[in-house]
């Protein structure tokens, strides 16, 4: 299983975070950050990043300027 | 009943007296600028002796809010020429709070040549005391003497070499909750020249023997809305990078996006922003013992701060933000993490606003004085800044002295205040903010970074603009804007916890109405100090040049900048 923020999805080797988001029905907007095992993934690397069983892509929104 | 302190600098005399009631209902930014319209000739020198340096504690401090513990420090401020309140965080406004003052404001100039600092004991009893022995001392030596002599239950609020050499770029640190280091800043708007032109090298608290106690109209109706609005607070950070990462994560929404600015705003990309971004930094405090998830002050659920340490893990600087790493790294083409830290390090000890001193670097570059990207060179300007050269003495003036001393075209700021780290080309209800706020150009004052994509449309960037701009000046009135981006559902709870703690009605109308007045103080005091309309605006090249990443230009006409605040 590979979760996506609060979602639970099968996971399937090979899977990228790009097609886990799509799977899960989550579009990620320009503000939140897609963040795998403590790292930060740039807009670039979604397509890229292969994800492993029991992979938590977690999702958090730049509410503030810091 | 809270209490405020006024020092004569004249007299060298502090004198403790019961709060007026005008100002009972008030903190933080809204009381700077109700203080200030009442006090302060607006036609005054910034640096002469009808200014006041104001400090005081939000309106819910004392409160078992989160974050309710900011420290806003006003006066007029003498890099804009216009009002100014700047706001921190750190342990000050706790030890305010616990002694029962609210307000602090200083007068006058003294008649002799010295230095002093404000010493508030714990019985509560406030003296000048000489300070003279620290002339010239730094920050983080200043507050480790401070320690040695009164104990670790302090907290200071101090200048610098440059607030004492009155560098327009100046700021007031305030010590760190964790780590005790002078690392919070009251950066913006020069305010530590203008406690340099007091002679008051600090404000040093003890904690109080006794405690004060809050008056509430309804305390168990507070305790119950309070309850639920730290709660939310509290389950919201969970999920902000904020909390998890720190301030910087940012880097990775702005680099992304065109927003981050590079060279002098030039409108261009910078491809190697990771190397400043969210995971460089999570990987060198997890190799060097470094922290996240740090509290500058007590009972914060944010805790954004962190402590960044050296490649040898010695300590190096506190608080690594995004404004300092943005505007000091690829603004000025810098990919080194390190070397901003070190930067921010020197920044914190010398008392200089990271934002301001960073876009000063950049017109040096643009102008050909040190190569862009070249590190060791900007240092070498700090240095010189340091040891008040000649031309660091200039330097000291900000982005828009250095600029046009050095013929620079290009010098981004409003009020004479440089820009923090958004191109507002591609968040442009945030360069409509920059343009029309009374702090000068001011990401606090109401970042609209959301909405540039939601509704690139003019006339909606203007609405997101006065609409966060009016929740900030109530916001830096209660607490941590970084607390109340959670809050925002959970206005009915701040409404309440008004009504329960003054009386009067609970509604959102009155947040509003505080939030409002406010601004428009403010628009009238810097009306009446000579600004025109022809200040509200961004410089000429954000109009004409265009965004590499989006092909955007700033073309918020005049009209629409000069009817924002048409409530």
């Amino acid at each position: 299983m590979v979760t996506v923020g609060k979602k639970k999805i099968e996971f399937k080797e090979g899977m990228t975070a790009a097609e886990a988001l799509k799977i899960a029905g989550v579009e990620v907007d320009p503000l939140t950050l897609v963040i795998i095992n403590g790292w930060v993934l740039t807009p670039g690397e979604l397509n890229l990043y292969k994800l492993a069983d029991g992979d938590e892509i977690k999702l958090m929104m730049v509410l503030a300027g810091g | 009943m809270w209490s405020k302190i006024t020092v004569n600098m004249r007299d060298l005399a502090a004198k403790k007296e019961p709060l007026e009631e005008e100002y009972r209902e008030l903190g933080g930014r809204a009381l700077i600028a109700q203080y200030m319209i009442k006090n302060v000739p607006p036609q005054c020198d910034p640096l002469g002796r009808e200014n006041q340096l104001i400090v005081c504690t939000t309106l819910f401090a004392g409160t078992k809010l989160t974050t309710a513990h900011r420290l806003s420090i006003g006066g007029k401020s003498p890099l804009t020429g216009g009002i100014k309140e700047s706001n921190s965080g750190g342990y000050a406004a706790t030890l305010l709070a616990e002694q029962g003052i609210k307000l602090i404001v200083v007068k006058d100039l003294p008649e002799k040549d010295g230095l002093w600092y404000l010493y508030i004991d714990a019985r509560g009893n406030a003296t000048l005391k000489d300070a003279t022995a620290y002339r010239g001392v730094n920050n983080y030596e200043f507050s480790e003497k401070m320690r040695e002599q009164y104990g670790d239950n302090i907290a200071t609020i101090s200048i610098g070499s440059a607030g004492e050499r009155l560098y327009q770029c100046a700021s007031i640190q305030i010590t760190d909750f964790t780590s005790g280091h002078p690392s919070r800043a009251a950066a913006r708007g020069g305010l530590g020249a203008l406690m340099g032109s007091k002679k008051l090298k600090a404000i040093v608290i003890e904690k109080p023997e006794v405690k004060y106690q809050v008056e509430y109209f309804d305390k168990n109706r507070f305790d119950e809305a309070c309850t639920k609005l730290n709660k939310l607070i509290a389950e919201g950070a969970q999920n902000d990078p904020f909390h998890n990462i720190g301030t910087i994560a940012t880097i990775e929404v702005t680099g992304a996006t065109g927003i981050l600015p590079v060279d002098n705003f030039s409108g261009r990309l910078f491809p190697q922003y990771t190397e400043v971004g969210a995971n460089k930094f999570m990987t060198n405090l997890q190799s060097r013992n470094g922290r996240n998830k740090c509290a500058c002050q007590p009972g914060c659920v944010v805790k954004c701060s962190n402590i960044y340490n050296d490649k040898d893990c010695n300590y190096l600087t506190s608080a690594l933000e995004y404004e300092t790493v943005a505007i000091m790294g690829p603004n000025c083409h810098i990919a080194d993490l390190d070397a901003i830290a070190a930067m921010d390090r020197i920044c914190d000890d010398l008392g200089v606003d990271t934002i301001e001193v960073g876009n000063t670097i950049a017109v040096c570059m643009e102008a050909g004085k040190i190569p862009w990207g070249d590190a060791e060179a900007a240092l070498g300007l700090l240095k010189e800044m340091a040891e008040g050269t000649d031309f660091g003495k200039l330097l000291g003036q900000g982005c828009e002295a250095v600029g046009k001393h050095l013929g620079c075209k290009r010098i981004p700021v409003v009020k004479h205040q440089s820009l923090p780290g958004y191109d507002p080309r591609n968040t442009k209800g945030t360069g409509i903010t920059y343009a029309t706020s009374p702090m000068g150009a001011d990401h606090t004052a109401g970042l609209t970074m959301g909405r540039a994509f939601d509704d690139t449309g003019r006339a909606a960037q203007a609405y997101a603009s006065n609409k966060l701009q009016v929740a900030m000046a109530f916001a830096d009135s209660m607490m941590c804007i970084f607390a109340f981006a959670h809050a925002v559902n959970g206005l009915p709870y701040l409404a309440e916890m008004m009504a329960a703690l003054y009386g009067g009605e609970a509604s959102a109308s009155r947040l509003a109405a505080l939030g409002i007045k406010t601004l428009l103080t403010e628009r009238e005091f810097n009306r009446l100090a000579g600004m025109t309309t022809a200040d509200d605006r961004l410089p000429e090249f954000f109009y004409k040049e265009r965004s590499a990443a989006t092909g955007s230009q700033f073309d918020t006409n005049d009209v629409e900048l000069d009817t924002i605040f048409e409530f």
